[in-house]
């Protein structure tokens, strides 16, 4: 799926957000992530298999920070590492809102 | 860093000989350059000897099996059929299953052009259920609808890589029983005597970046569960030889060569090893 229409998720400077993406690395594929570095941060990712048969899509959980307010977009691409395109795409939209004061 | 870059550096790290990286376009593998591949003429030959392929029976003889077996290879001929890609479909059980079956057709009928190409959809699509694509399947479960249904040709119901509807077509190929091998030894015996088994193995994320080698994983993370057909041995390289389903473009033309011991495919998974009858095509 080409994700034309990108889903927008609203959060806090500092306040970590989790995207999680099914994956059927049993048939070569993982994603890949980009995003602009200035303004989001990747603090970490894990992967979680949960099923016993064989070939069921796994679940990749990322975790990001957005480090300053604004928009910003983080792009995924589903593709094998030996192939040249990527067979589905999906952007996603951080609406970054500055962080309350501490009081 | 890059992913690969990663990957080769871990692969030096930890003393392994295996390459990492990706395939380029018009430098597919040729089956010729790497070491070690064919059958020893050092064991007795395949099947039995001239005239005894297949042997069906499933009581080991008391002969040792040879110390490298590769049914790319057996007497100089190929009795396995084309690489073929599963793309994003979790199908890769009824890939498997599907390509030791055409072996063990080519081995039956002693006729290594004998190209049958099975239809993985009407065994998977009829087989998995709807969801199969993103559920996978079990190897178990696969064989038992090949021995209560049977195999029809791709051309009569051919795979897409989505997930498609049933579709009922004649069959030409049936399973009509099969053995689960956990022995280390019996395992090479079933693959030398009757001809490639279907696996099972844990995918660890390096898996992806194989290149060529003898693979051992640098990282414990796994991705999935995968199902392959086990086509070979060398004892003298400590690897099984594996036919995958991810194309041609990948590893060594599609095939790879796995340690001993490595990713289950030895160890918590068993060899399925199945007896078949050919229906008239």
């Amino acid at each position: 799926m080409n994700n034309a229409d990108p889903k927008i998720i609203s959060t806090k400077i500092g306040e970590p957000v989790e995207i999680e993406l099914k994956f059927p690395g049993a048939s070569g594929y993982e994603w890949s992530v980009s995003f602009d570095g200035e303004h989001v941060t990747l603090l970490g990712k894990r992967r979680k298999l949960n099923s016993k048969k064989m070939g069921a899509k796994a679940k990749e959980v990322f975790k990001f920070e957005a480090l300053s307010e604004g928009d910003h977009k983080i792009s995924f691409a589903l593709r094998r590492p030996w192939e040249d395109e990527a067979v589905e795409h999906r952007d996603i939209v951080l609406h970054v809102k500055a962080s309350e004061p501490i009081k | 860093m890059g992913k690969l870059d990663e990957v080769k550096q871990s692969i030096v790290s930890q003393g392994l000989s295996w390459e990492a990286g990706t395939t380029e376009v018009g430098k597919q593998y040729e089956l010729g350059n790497f070491r070690g591949l064919g059958f020893s003429t050092r064991g007795r030959e395949p099947g039995g000897g001239k005239g005894r392929l297949p042997q069906q029976t499933f009581a080991f003889q008391t002969f040792m099996a040879p110390v490298e077996v590769d049914w790319r290879r057996v007497e100089g001929k190929d009795w396995t059929t084309s690489v073929r890609d599963q793309s994003q479909c979790g199908a890769c059980v009824a890939f498997a299953t599907c390509a030791t079956l055409e072996s063990r057709l080519k081995i039956l009928k002693e006729d290594p052009y004998d190209n049958v190409e099975l239809s993985v959809s009407h065994l998977f699509f009829c087989g998995a259920g709807e969801n199969g694509c993103d559920e996978g399947w079990q190897i178990g479960n696969a064989l038992k609808r090949c021995r209560e249904k049977g195999v029809g040709l791709e051309s009569k119901f051919r795979y897409t890589g989505k997930q498609q509807k049933c579709k009922e077509i004649d069959t030409v190929v049936r399973v009509s029983r099969w053995r689960r091998v956990m022995d280390s030894s019996d395992r090479r015996k079933a693959i030398y005597l009757r001809g490639p088994v279907i696996g099972g193995m844990i995918v660890h994320s390096d898996f992806l970046w194989y290149k060529a080698g003898v693979y051992r994983p640098t990282t414990s993370e796994s991705i999935g569960l995968h199902a392959v057909s086990v086509i070979g041995y060398d004892d003298t390289a400590g690897c099984w030889i594996v036919k995958n389903s991810w194309g041609t473009a990948w590893g060594e033309g599609g095939f790879f060569r796995i340690g001993y011991g490595c990713c289950g495919l030895d160890g918590q998974f068993p060899f399925y090893d199945p007896a078949i009858e050919e229906i008239t095509r």
